[in-house]
């Protein structure tokens, strides 16, 4: 006799194919370093200057976006992003180390600061994001609540007797000084692409889910910081050690 | 999807992501949404948004804000540091040290060991120096410090010119990596104790045109 489905999924949950997990097991997925400052109204006046002197380091680059009080440019892997009160790099899959990601951040954050005359960091914030891929929905569940973070009860609840499913477990650290926002959530990705018609008989539709664990960590400054004071690339390196050495209690129960 | 909070550092701005993932996340098409006012699509920019607060940094306001973070508190990890990042923060610890303890001798009248420490403050410049790598204003100051040991042909330097030393030693201990302009804008505080920023040859080279 076929078994229903809520019984099979509950069963995966509970009984599931559990494996042994630390942020080595995770592939980081992407990573974004981040400044947050007091309006810049020079942007208005230096926007091609700041981007004409990126671009010479990286001449290939896109523009994606521009519009007054934003552009974005795409190189490689990465987006550029300025804004009035904010500069952002965002690259998809860097380096383990990310030392190559922080010495493009310095570039990058070098030209906003000397461009526009950025006098003072209101935030600085590092984020990198982490993700573990599973066969089912119902693993990764599983897998993340046999990490102990979350107390979950196993009988009925809101008449629903299947154990639950994307869990997240969400905390805040933060002083005067500085703060980290750690998420561990299980999720379902969904990729729907549907290309438009004139491309339909040169592309496929893709529809696509992914399930696992996203570790998402955001490390930042709560103090403003002065640009004399801090060094992108190696903020970053401090930043990796930081999250590697303080988030292996998630791991080790 | 929400729009994320102020308080994160934004990772939703990556075309590709937006473009071709739909990922499943705390608010997706399983969960209740919830109408927030921070999801509604931004003002176009061509009007600059009613709330914007329109407050410039001046320099005055800088010195004026709230404590800064330390160097410690930026860098906590002693593993993760750059050899010269870390040989520069000891270095300079040593630097100050040396002028806190010049400036006690002097106020003891003790002007010998003064003497003593300013000259082992000098042979610490040269392997300052070799930290310039941090940035160009780094090495601006450093070398600085140096033209103006070495303009007074082995006197030992006056209170206030100690002070001056300890200031912008201080000064790089708290800001290694400052540009050049930020460094040259310092030099006034040298110049103004009677010491000479620049080295000697290059004062006589110029003199000489």
């Amino acid at each position: 006799m076929a078994e229903d489905a809520p019984q099979s999924r509950t069963r995966a949950i509970q009984s599931g194919n559990r494996v042994a997990l630390d942020l080595g097991s995770f592939k980081l997925e992407q990573a974004t370093f981040e400044i947050r400052f007091p309006v810049a109204l020079k942007f208005w006046d230096s926007a091609g200057a700041v981007w004409q002197r990126i671009q010479e380091k990286w001449p290939d680059m896109v523009l994606t976006h521009a519009e007054p009080a934003r552009t974005i440019f795409r190189f490689g892997s990465s987006n550029l992003t300025i804004e009035l009160e904010t500069a952002r790099i965002t690259t998809t899959s860097p380096d383990r180390s990310m030392e190559e990601f922080g010495k493009n951040a310095k570039l990058f954050v070098t030209a906003v600061v000397e461009q526009i005359g950025i006098r003072l960091f209101r935030r600085v914030g590092f984020r990198p994001v982490y993700f573990r891929q599973f066969d089912s929905r119902e693993e990764a569940a599983s897998n993340l609540l046999s990490l102990g973070l979350l107390k979950v009860p196993q009988d009925k609840r809101f008449e629903v007797s299947e154990t639950p499913v994307d869990p997240q477990y969400v905390v805040r650290w933060e002083s005067e000084a500085k703060g980290t926002f750690l998420q561990i959530r299980a999720e379902n990705r969904k990729l729907d692409f549907e290309p438009p018609p004139d491309l339909a008989q040169e592309i496929e539709p893709v529809h696509r889910e992914r399930s696992g664990i996203a570790f998402d960590i955001d490390y930042y400054t709560v103090a403003p910081v002065e640009p004399a004071q801090i060094d992108a690339s190696e903020w970053v390196k401090h930043a990796v050690h930081l999250i590697n050495r303080d988030t292996k209690f998630v791991f080790e129960g | 999807m929400a729009a994320q909070p102020a308080n994160i550092t934004d990772i939703s701005s990556h075309a590709s992501w937006q473009s071709t993932y739909q990922p499943k996340l705390s608010v997706s098409d399983s969960a209740t949404v919830i109408e927030s006012p921070t999801s509604k699509k931004p003002a176009v920019a061509v009007t600059t948004p009613a709330g914007l607060p329109l407050t410039q940094v001046t320099k005055a306001s800088v010195a004026s804000s709230p404590r800064r973070l330390t160097q410690s508190e930026l860098y906590p990890v002693r593993h993760a540091f750059a050899p010269q990042h870390i040989a520069a923060l000891r270095l300079l610890t040593v630097a100050i040290g040396r002028c806190e303890h010049a400036l006690a001798h002097l106020k003891d009248g003790q002007k010998m060991k003064a003497d003593t420490e300013i000259q082992k403050l000098q042979v610490l410049l040269p392997e300052l120096f070799c930290c310039r790598s941090l940035g160009d204003g780094f090495g601006t100051l450093v070398a600085a410090l140096s033209s103006g040991l070495e303009a007074l042909n082995g006197d030992t330097p006056n209170q206030h010119q100690i002070q001056a030393f300890k200031r912008v030693l201080t000064l790089l201990w708290e800001k290694p990596f400052l540009t050049a302009d930020e460094a040259d804008s310092h030099l006034p505080l040298l110049e103004s104790v009677g010491l000479s920023v620049y080295p000697a040859d290059l004062l006589d080279f110029l003199a000489s045109d």
